[in-house]
């Protein structure tokens, strides 16, 4: 029942990752994961990135792995990555190659 | 774009000296001499990226201010440093109880003023 | 001295008035919490404002006193005679070195420093010698075994890691509270370099309880550089306490490793692991630690309090477990009863009351216009627009009113210390402290006050033994009363004393050479000599009232603001000392009269009503009005006005200092309000004239000094008195 096999689905992200924003975020890449089986986030738009938002990509990311779908990072920003080099995560969370656009 | 602070003391004093510093540190600073003018600032849309304010103050004080800042949609998470003294660990119990992210011993030295903003200043 | 400095000074006296006016509260019995915090908070504010103004001196003084308040404030020092007298003292000399710090010498010199630390050797002897609780605050401190604390750990061996370890497990308020943790990690970069860290990301749950505002980061992190555990725990001090949090030094033992990875949250072998792969701990490294910990537990030592463990292991100092079991109880907090206030620099406040000067002429031109003009509507609105400039004129002038209660409330210390100075027993009654007056006014004042107050202790005020013989209460009284009259305020400085003689006064005045010997003076005169220069003299000067000056002075003080001074005794039962001042400096509402082509104010609030001129009255210096003898002043001849005089006359009659005066003028022309602009130095000595102003018309005005020209007319009368008798 749950297997709706749709293409990718592309998630955007044009707002601040930060506190602020976490709980709306939240439900909406719940709901995203939701729907889809693979999800591409674009945060290539994300100019503001806390540890709110960091966790909410871990959290992404495992809720995926736990349903068996996937989540993936495509696009970051220059937010997206200071935060996620400084925590060392650029492999857990499998950023795009450095320098990417 | 320059961080901007907002002071909150009743002290002219503190007022104008830690505005200096900052200042010279490159923030924009805006003050209020009571928390009713600091909430009232807040109310009509300010939002500084760390307010500094003074927990003895005549009126409302310190404590209550930062309990209703973080009542406030538009800055809940706000960066709240309160001033205190090293004779009012109490005081600083109940500042972080309520929601404050840290504090500055009176009088701040230059550094240990800087030191703490750059601390918490997202 | 600086713009902070200058601030600094005006706010430390307001203040220490709190500070002062709070001990006196405590000595007269008043001892609740808000008057004690009170005074603490005002202490309080002036330390942290003395630092901030970078001035130690006054910040390391004010400090003692704190301490001694705070104590007081938590019940842990009682109000005593010596405590008051610490205060009053601590407040006396901050006073002075305020004083110097506006005299332009911030640092003391030897004799002041010297008095301040025998102050603060008081306050806190006061503070320690009355404070039961205190040895047995900190006794941990003390039992704390000092040993334990090498950095190799007892037994042992050191990792080869040369970095500090730092193991932070955030608090899960951490970013509600406004706190961001890659910034506090971005800060430790400032110890040194960050060259091996992991993020701990086991605390985050499942995505449906995933609090999206909960911190549930952890870092495991290696610092290479030249830094202390203090300074890397001072990164963290805003969450120390939410955060679970472990440094160990470079090359500390692997038992300390293994102690720490035990306590933190995460499963012992993975965190080992963690660290391993980091690069943090060899693996030989983790099992060595592992393996000495089990010996050690098998010895039985590990039923050792874990708080001692770590202390020993240098992974906690004991003051850290210290301050963590000294968690304080709150103290609540009581909010102060304060009115609330705004600072506002004088100028700014010159500034608008100058422009609503100017606002009122502009407002009186534009009426004067519409009713020229006759159309109907546009004098409705500037009637409109004047009753609302009025409005702003009184609310403008109210914000320079203060209360005069601050200024006699000081009094209260002057009043205690002089008479405890003098062995007499005085009391202070203070009335009228509400009675409002521009602030300009209040600060001229002090001076003639304190003078005057001061009299009343040192010469009004008998000795007890001689009061009780009079049939009159022991303790003395020294009143300080304030009230409005007519336009003006009134205040009044009396005792209950023995009165002035007249005697005495009389032959002092005789021994000065200020009268002849044989001279003959009515009452009144005998005791106005109290105000002739020279009455006063050093050789009467006792060490209080005496500083040199005179009444004379304390006259000329109050004349200078346009006041006047006057004295009523009753020998035996007491003096009573009447000052007289105008309200403001600046408005008032004036009663136009004209004299050929000019016209002249006079204040409204001493017009008491305008007549005709009676006919006949020749060049006499007074009139009759409704059988009462009324002296008159003649603006014509007084200013020497050109021209004749016209067939009918008018006379406003002026009441000043109860006393009552006409005066003759040509024509009466109606109610202004007018500004009082002041007189050039030409006009000074002008008498009869207090100022100028500009009429709506453009035209210059003089304001008539009242009081000055009622007494040319009562002398004129008596003069002319005198004449009428002689020609008798």
């Amino acid at each position: 029942m749950r297997t709706k096999r749709t293409a990718a689905r592309r998630l955007k992200f044009k707002d601040p990752m930060t506190i602020y924003e976490a709980p709306r975020q939240k439900e909406a890449l719940l709901k995203a994961l939701e729907r889809s089986e693979a999800i591409e986030l674009d945060l290539g738009g994300v100019p503001e990135m806390d540890s709110a938002g960091f966790q909410l990509l871990v959290m992404a990311r495992r809720e995926a792995e736990r349903q068996g779908h996937e989540v993936r990072i495509v696009t970051d920003s220059a937010a997206v990555r200071e935060i996620v080099d400084f925590y060392h995560a650029r492999d857990l969370l499998a950023l795009p190659p450095a320098g990417e656009a | 774009m320059a961080k901007k602070i907002l002071l909150v003391d009743d002290s002219a004093t503190i007022l104008l000296s830690i505005s200096g510093l900052l200042q010279k540190a490159g923030y924009d600073t805006d003050k209020a001499s009571n928390a009713e003018e600091a909430l009232r600032k807040f109310k009509a849309g300010e939002k500084p990226d760390l307010m500094i304010a003074d927990l003895n103050m005549p009126g409302m004080n310190g404590i209550e201010l930062i309990r209703e800042v973080r009542k406030m949609p538009n800055c809940r998470f706000l960066p709240i440093l309160f001033l205190t003294t090293e004779s009012q660990q109490a005081r600083k119990d109940e500042a972080k109880a309520a929601g404050a992210s840290g504090w500055l011993v009176k009088p701040a030295r230059s550094e240990d003023l800087l030191g703490a903003v750059k601390l918490v200043m997202r | 001295m600086d713009a902070i400095q200058t601030v600094f000074v005006q706010e430390a006296r307001e203040q220490l008035a709190a500070v002062e006016e709070g001990a006196l509260r405590l000595e007269q019995g008043e001892r609740d919490a808000e008057t004690i915090n009170a005074i603490f908070r005002a202490a309080h504010t002036i330390k942290g404002a003395a630092g901030s103004a970078e001035l130690p001196g006054i910040e390391r003084f004010t400090h003692s006193l704190e301490n001694l308040f705070d104590r007081l404030r938590n019940g842990e020092v009682a109000v005593s005679a010596d405590l008051v007298g610490v205060m009053l003292r601590g407040c006396d000399h901050i006073g002075a070195l305020l004083d110097g710090v506006e005299a332009g010498n911030p640092e003391p010199d030897a004799a002041l420093a010297a008095a301040g630390a025998a102050i603060c050797e008081a306050a806190d002897r006061i503070a320690a010698g009355e404070a039961p609780g205190e040895a047995a605050a900190d006794p941990e401190v003390g039992s704390e075994p000092a040993a334990g604390r090498c950095e190799s750990g007892p037994e042992g061996r050191a990792v080869a890691n040369d970095c500090w370890h730092v193991s932070v497990r955030f608090g899960r308020d951490m970013l509600k509270n406004g706190m961001e943790p890659h910034s506090f990690l971005r800060y430790l970069e400032g110890q040194g370099e960050i060259v091996r860290l992991t993020t701990i990301l086991d605390a985050i749950p499942a995505a449906e309880e995933m609090d999206p505002e909960t911190c549930y980061l952890g870092f495991e992190l290696d610092l290479r550089g030249h830094t202390t555990k203090e300074a890397i725990e001072d990164v963290f001090r805003f969450c120390r306490d939410e955060c679970t949090l472990f440094i160990l030094p470079p090359r500390s033992s692997t038992v300390s490793y293994v102690t720490a990875i035990q306590e933190l949250p995460e499963e012992t072998m993975r965190l080992g692991e963690i660290l391993v792969r980091a690069g943090t701990l060899t693996a030989e490294e983790l099992e060595h630690g592992l393996a000495a910990q089990a010996a050690q537990a098998g010895r039985g030592e590990a039923a050792e309090p874990i708080g001692e463990i770590l202390v020993q292991a240098g992974v906690v100092q004991p003051e850290v477990v210290v301050a963590a079991a000294e968690k304080q109880k709150q103290v609540s907090e009581r909010k102060a009863h304060e009115a609330r206030f705004i600072r506002v620099q004088a100028d700014k406040l010159d500034q608008l009351i100058d422009l609503v000067g100017e606002l009122v002429i502009a407002g009186a031109s534009a009426t004067l216009l519409a009713q020229r003009s006759g159309h109907t509507q546009l004098v409705e609105s500037t009637s409109i627009l004047g009753r609302l400039v009025e409005n702003i004129r009184d609310s403008a002038l109210q914000l320079r009113m203060v209360q005069i209660g601050e200024t006699f409330s000081r009094f209260n210390r002057v009043v205690r210390d002089t008479a405890r100075e003098l062995g007499k027993e005085i009391e202070l009654a203070i009335t009228g402290a509400e009675t409002e007056l521009d602030k300009s006014v209040v600060e001229k004042l002090g001076d003639p006050l304190m003078h005057l107050v001061r009299n009343a202790i040192d010469h009004g005020i008998e000795p007890a033994a001689d009061r009780v013989a009079r049939g009159k209460p022991a303790a003395g009284t020294v009143r300080l009363n304030a009230f409005h009259d007519s336009g003006g305020i009134v205040i009044q400085v009396g005792d209950d004393g023995g009165g002035l003689s007249r005697e005495r006064i009389h032959a002092k005045a005789v021994e000065k050479g200020i009268i002849e010997p044989g001279a003959t003076l009515g009452e009144r005169e005998v005791i106005d000599l109290i105000f002739a220069p020279g009455f006063s003299t050093v050789a009467e000067v006792t060490n209080l009232s005496g500083r040199g000056v005179g009444m004379d002075v304390v006259r000329r003080n109050v004349q200078s603001l346009r006041g006047a001074i006057d004295v009523a005794t009753k020998e035996g039962e007491g003096t009573t000392f009447t000052i007289r001042l105008p309200l403001t400096l600046a408005i008032i509402d004036g009663f136009l009269v004209g004299v050929a082509r000019s016209s002249y104010v006079i204040p409204l609030d001493m017009v008491v009503e305008c007549v005709e001129m009676p006919g006949g009255t020749g060049g006499r210096n007074y009139i009759n009005l409704r059988g009462e003898v009324l002296p008159v002043v003649r603006l014509r001849e007084q200013f020497e006005v050109e021209g004749s005089r016209p067939a009918r006359e008018n006379v406003v009659v002026v009441r000043c200092n109860g006393a009552k005066a006409g005066i003759v003028v040509d024509v009466l022309q109606g109610e202004c309000q007018t500004v009082i602009k002041p007189l050039g130095a030409m006009f000074r000595n002008l008498r009869g004239i207090a100022g100028s102003t500009i009429l709506g018309t453009g035209e210059v005005s003089l304001i008539l000094d009242v009081q000055a020209l009622v007494s040319i007319a009562a002398a004129d009368e008596g003069h002319a008195l005198e004449e009428i008798m002689k020609v008798a």
